[in-house]
């Protein structure tokens, strides 16, 4: 899915660091460059729960092309959504046994 | 730590191999080990408790050219003298401990950590990987689980109550958890590292990247080398671009860990498991410790109240409902 830069105005009122706007089947969606945590206008999130009805009702989706840069992978069912934490809360633990 | 052998007798091993001016720095000090850095030259004063035949094989496979491109690889030490105790004249005995001489590199660390180099990581794990096993080596498994039942019986005495019980049952239901080795049937087998982290990549000159510390190299499954990442994934700490980036590196460099295409994580589920319930208990341990009440760092969870888990910091608790899940899974333990 294509993602349209449209502005870089908003802070996120959880962690300030900058919010992109992106556009997610025609519904505008703010995402925190930092902690990755979504903001939603009034209507928005009804609109994508349409947008999820309509998924579900519609035949499967053609296959995505076969060059695909980078896929990315789910977590195991015991995991824990991404995006709860700062970096530098854990970081540490990168460098050190 | 215990008998570390005087800085004075390692800055004169540290001349014998070359290292030129400059004070004795400790780079790292655990309560095992330590590491010295004098001039050009980094000494590892090795663990008390170290197998020298273990440790000869593990220092032969680093100095083997066949292993250049991805290990670093130790300098010759000579004897000191006709009395001196050399291992493969790979590391010499001082002040009661086994002291090996490497060429300094600098260590990754946390200014990395938003740029840490993951395709390196990847393409550096599948090589070793992918090496053949050194014939001293055959018989050493690594034992990435070495430190699990310590960390675990460590939490007996924090009163962190809920969050140990969680973690034990996480503990209980994992598959060979007292086992030295990690070989098991339907995976494949090669020479790992036994302790990857990121701390372990070194830059060497314009040449690239190596890995360092083999006090845990051996044979076993190679997925255990990526248990801690997968862990850090599963836990929602490690970016999804910067997990995929890792395992696409790793699967265009050939490494034998994951199945070529398809979900990566069938592969590593019982290492990140493992590792999973290892830094639960590390995380308990820690906040069990002192009064931990009084410093969650980043502030009060909103979500802390009244589920048994107060006390452990945003990262720690990740880990222990992580672990609720993985003994919910199994069956309850």
């Amino acid at each position: 899915m294509g993602r349209s830069l449209v502005s870089y105005t908003m802070q996120c009122p959880k962690c300030h660091s900058v919010m992109r706007t992106y556009n997610r089947g025609g519904v505008q969606i703010e995402q925190c460059d930092g902690c990755r945590g979504i903001f939603l206008d009034y209507g928005e999130l009804e609109a994508l729960t349409r947008l999820e009805a309509q998924w579900h009702a519609a035949p499967p989706p053609a296959a995505p092309p076969a060059h695909v840069a980078q896929q990315h992978y789910g977590q195991p069912a015991w995991g824990h959504g991404y995006g709860h934490h700062r970096h530098s809360s854990w970081a540490k633990m990168l460098f050190s046994t | 730590m215990e008998g570390v052998p005087p800085l004075a007798e390692l800055a004169g091993v540290a001349a014998l191999v070359g290292a030129g001016e400059g004070p004795a720095t400790v780079v790292s000090a655990r309560h095992d080990r330590m590491i010295v850095r004098i001039g050009a030259v980094a000494l590892k004063v090795h663990a008390d408790d170290t197998d020298p035949a273990a440790l000869a094989a593990r220092l032969r496979a680093a100095a083997d050219p066949s292993l250049a491109q991805v290990l670093l690889a130790p300098l010759p030490l000579p004897a000191r003298g006709p009395d001196d105790a050399t291992l493969a004249g790979l590391a010499t005995r001082v002040g009661g401990r086994w002291v090996s001489a490497w060429p300094f590199a600098d260590a990754l660390g946390l200014a990395d950590a938003d740029h840490a180099p993951w395709e390196r990581a990847g393409e550096l794990l599948a090589r070793l990987h992918r090496a053949p096993v050194p014939a001293g080596l055959g018989g050493v498994p690594a034992n990435p689980r070495r430190r699990l039942a310590r960390s675990v019986e460590a939490m007996s005495a924090t009163g962190l109550s809920e969050a140990r019980a969680v973690v034990l049952a996480a503990y209980r239901s994992l598959p060979g958890r007292v086992a030295a080795s990690t070989v098991a049937p339907g995976r494949p087998v090669a020479l790992i590292h036994g302790d990857w982290h990121m701390g372990q990549l070194v830059r060497v000159g314009a040449t690239g990247w190596r890995l360092i510390d083999i006090d845990d190299l051996g044979v076993g499954d190679p997925a255990w080398d990526l248990a801690r990442p997968a862990a850090w994934f599963a836990a929602g700490l490690l970016a999804p671009e910067d997990w995929a980036g890792l395992v696409a590196a790793y699967r265009s460099a050939g490494g034998p860990a994951l199945p070529a295409t398809g979900d990566p994580w069938p592969a590593v589920d019982l290492p990140a498991r493992t590792f999973t319930v290892e830094y639960a208990a590390r995380a308990v341990v820690t906040a069990g410790g002192g009064d931990a009440r009084l410093a969650l760092p980043g502030g009060a969870d909103p979500a802390a109240g009244g589920d048994g888990l107060e006390g452990l910091d945003p990262v720690g608790r990740a880990f222990v409902e992580c672990c609720r899940r993985i003994a919910a899974m199994a069956g309850g333990g």
